[in-house]
């Protein structure tokens, strides 16, 4: 009978420790988030079911915030992927001072958001160095961060922000594509277009589903810089969800503020299973 | 599985709230029959405005109904008072600070205390924007207890500035007092002729008191070379809104809608304001922008340099017209400068009437409004102190010191008579040397002899003259009052800081218009 001891697999111990976290940090929060935006306060509350849900889905502002998120992460996350992926071959190709070059796109990543706010205002402000510059060589000025020209602005620090990372990131692909491929594709009389797309994109394809992964993360933080150059309430044209929820936070509309973090998960773990499932299939 | 998470989203869509924080009409009959009792809190922002007042209340409420007790909180600090003199005159300038991060750090408190089902008892509307409370159900609808309470006759109080208040249809905010302010000109700058033309009015647009000073004021400053303004306000200023901010404030219910939380800018109508006080400033009708933004402190020099300064329109506070009536009464001359905006020389000066917009709303404003936390735990109690702090006796009450004119119509006379024949000021002074030096407690049947003598003041034959013109002014002005914009600080910021890219060139009129209501609106729809 005592034979039969209870035997625990170490590996459980360990995994326990990253599951106590992941369910007290991150499960446990959601779950009360997703309960909050099922009541109608968030003191002595009332179960309202998906009213919060469908409120949200007339508001004007929460739906102006989700189209502009999309449309940022639309244009963003492509833009930053082919001039990161750009960059990464050029710099693949050169012979010398490769890391110098490397350094360079990837110092953004290493200065912090604050005091980077400074450098662009001090450029993009209506009385600022971009349009005293247009108005020396005799052009009209335009008022960069208060006109449907601050989407660009913002796309801009994104990149600028972003470049080098996904730059490192399709380096390390590149780099771990073997040679052979390449010498092969040569032999077969293969152009460089072919091999472009059949050896180098073909086999870069986990790393371009990490990358877009990594890219929407990241442009959900350009919020940040965002935040901090234009307030809460900007143009129209840059009003991101992430202001919304901001706002909802400091206004303390708990409900608004959980109902749309629960569609934000939602969104979010839907467009991480779609590349899961394409990345598998073009591996396949 | 599917079908499972499908029924499981159709029961969740057909739950539905049926919970509600107000009180329903039958159970404020039943907490008005309750015998009063237990603690409140009154929260207020401004200091200056609510706190001695309030404390004053408090105290004479509680010596009224033992076993209550009314706890005050106010948040902002006291503003500074300076007074200087030279040559025999004396002026006294207060200074109160207006500081956007305290607003909103005040605003955040309140918010974060009534999200969590607590917050005090009444809150005093002074900056917080209470349309946002109505809608959330935070705020007691007054009007059913006003139904149901029978000591309560609204025919008692001045019905046109308690239901100016109304909200979506609810009574959600309750006004102490209200002000307003009315337009006067410079007589000597009208020929007899053109006075004549303003006589059948009482109500003016900005626009047609311009329309109406053009000729003289060509005329005027044709013959001089010291130029004569129209006003008294720079067009704009980032420190001292001025003009824009007059007029801005007059219109705003027909660019904002609070009720359906809509902006209305882009109808051409706002760019047309802004277009149109640029073309006033150009034609030198508004004081230069520099000379007016450069402090908010008035100096005794300054205050003489404006004092010679000839302007054809003066916007005043209805304290003026008290002044004026106590300069009838042979009382001392008192001048009262309010604002940013300079009244200039008012030796000529007559009374003209009030502003309305073209919708005919005439707006006026409150120093003191409270609504009740619909998470009280003491309705009741909220509800009679409101009442207390209305009635005839805490309206007169010289100790409450009331800035503006009474909501209640008995006070109001009666406090009329006591401004014109000096009684509230020798009262206000004393109560105010009791408070400075403590002198109560030691000698209190000095204090009797002196409220003995200042309540036995009669009214000379002037004063009785001065007084009837008076009442007859504030009541004929004060049934016009039909409008009371709803504050709201960040709307106001964004207005200023929206509106100051047009008046320095960097937008147009038009791109200002469109990118205003889209802000707004975000905010408004949030």
């Amino acid at each position: 009978m005592n034979d039969k001891k209870l035997h625990i697999d170490p590996a459980a111990l360990f995994l326990m420790l990253g599951l106590i976290g992941l369910v007290l940090f991150y499960i446990w929060p959601f779950t009360l988030s997703l309960w909050y935006s099922l009541l109608d306060k968030p003191v002595k509350g009332s179960f309202v079911g998906l009213n919060n849900f469908i409120e949200l889905f007339h508001n004007k502002s929460y739906l102006m915030g989700l189209k502009n998120t999309l449309l940022f992460i639309g244009v963003s996350v492509p833009l930053g992927m082919i001039l990161s992926l750009l960059v990464a071959l050029l710099i693949h190709r050169v012979k010398r001072h490769k890391k110098l070059f490397t350094l360079v796109f990837l110092i953004p990543l290493v200065i912090p958001s604050g005091s980077m706010v400074f450098f662009w205002k001090a450029l993009f402000l209506n009385e600022g160095y971009v349009n005293a510059l247009l108005n020396f060589i005799g052009l009209n000025g335009v008022n960069w961060l208060e006109t449907s020209a601050a989407l660009y602005i913002i796309l801009l620090i994104f990149l600028w922000k972003n470049l080098g990372y996904n730059m490192v990131l399709f380096m390390a692909g590149i780099h771990n594509i073997p040679k052979e491929y390449y010498e092969a594709a040569a032999v077969d009389g293969a152009n460089a277009f072919q091999t472009f797309f059949r050896i180098t994109l073909h086999c870069l394809t986990p790393m371009t589903v990490l990358v877009v992964i990594m890219s929407i993360i990241n442009s959900f933080k350009v919020f940040k810089e965002i935040y901090l150059i234009t307030g809460s309430y900007p143009h129209e044209s840059i009003y991101m969800l992430q202001h919304f929820m901001n706002n909802m936070f400091y206004s303390l509309n708990y409900q608004k503020l959980t109902t749309a973090t629960c569609i934000l998960v939602l969104i979010i773990t839907l467009m991480v299973q779609f590349l899961f499932r394409f990345e598998r299939r073009a591996v396949e | 599985m599917n079908k499972l998470i499908s029924m499981l989203c159709i029961a969740a869509l057909l739950l539905t709230a049926t919970g509600c924080g107000r009180t329903s009409e039958s159970s404020v009959e039943q907490l008005l029959g309750e015998e009063l009792s237990g603690e409140i809190t009154v929260s207020c922002y401004d200091t200056m405005m609510y706190k001695a007042s309030l404390d004053t209340a408090a105290k004479s409420f509680e010596e009224k109904n033992p076993g209550t007790k009314i706890n005050i909180e106010t948040y902002s600090p006291m503003p500074e008072i300076k007074t200087s003199e030279s040559k025999g005159s004396s002026m006294a300038v207060v200074a109160i600070k207006e500081d956007s991060q305290d607003d909103t750090e005040y605003i955040s408190k309140i918010n974060t205390e009534l999200m969590s089902g607590e917050g005090a008892d009444i809150l005093a509307m002074d900056i917080l924007p209470y349309y946002k409370y109505a809608d959330g159900g935070q705020l007691e609808d007054l009007q059913k207890y006003m139904d149901a309470d029978d000591s309560f006759q609204l025919d008692e109080y001045r019905k046109n500035i308690i239901e100016a208040l109304k909200y979506n249809g609810g009574q959600y905010v309750m006004p102490m007092d209200y002000i307003f302010d009315y337009i006067a000109y410079d007589s000597s700058l009208f020929t007899e002729d053109e006075q004549q033309k303003f006589v059948n009015d009482n109500t003016f647009t900005y626009d047609q008191l311009i329309k109406s000073a053009e000729g003289p004021f060509h005329r005027a400053n044709a013959e001089t070379t010291t130029p004569k303004r129209m006003f008294g306000g720079s067009a704009f200023s980032t420190m001292q809104p001025g003009m824009f901010n007059e007029m801005m404030q007059l219109d705003i219910g027909t660019f904002l809608d609070m009720e359906s939380r809509t902006a209305n800018l882009t109808d051409g109508r706002f760019a047309e304001l802004l277009e149109s006080l640029s073309t006033y400033d150009q034609n030198g009708y508004f004081l230069p922008s520099t000379e007016s933004s450069k402090s908010r402190e008035l100096s005794m020099e300054d205050f003489a340099k404006q004092r010679e300064e000839q302007l054809f329109y003066k916007l005043k506070s209805h304290f003026s017209l008290l002044m004026e009536a106590l300069e009838k009464g042979g009382a001392t001359k008192v001048m009262v400068s309010i604002g940013s905006m300079s009244n200039g020389n008012e030796d000529h000066d007559k009374t003209l009437g009030l502003l309305n917009n073209e919708n005919q709303e005439v707006p006026f404003t409150y120093t003191q409004a409270y609504g009740i936390n619909a998470n009280s735990d003491n309705k009741a109690l909220a509800w009679a102190f409101l009442k207390y702090l209305m009635s005839e006796e805490m309206q007169t009450s010289v100790d409450v010191g009331r800035f503006g004119l009474p909501v209640n119509n008995a006070a109001r006379l009666e406090k009329a008579k006591m401004d014109i024949t000096g009684v509230s000021f020798q009262k206000g002074m004393t109560s105010a040397a009791k408070s400075q030096n403590g002198k109560k407690d030691a000698a209190p049947n000095q204090d009797k002899e002196q409220n003995q003598n200042v309540e036995s003041t009669e009214l000379t034959e002037s004063q009785q003259a001065a007084l009837d013109q008076y009442v007859k002014t504030i009541e004929d002005f004060s049934d016009l009052l039909n409008y009371c914009p709803i504050q709201d600080e960040i709307v106001k910021r964004m207005i200023i800081e929206e509106v100051a890219y047009y008046f320095d060139g960097s937008k147009n009129a038009e791109e200002v218009a469109e990118n205003l209501e889209n802000k707004i609106e975000l905010y408004l729809n949030e």
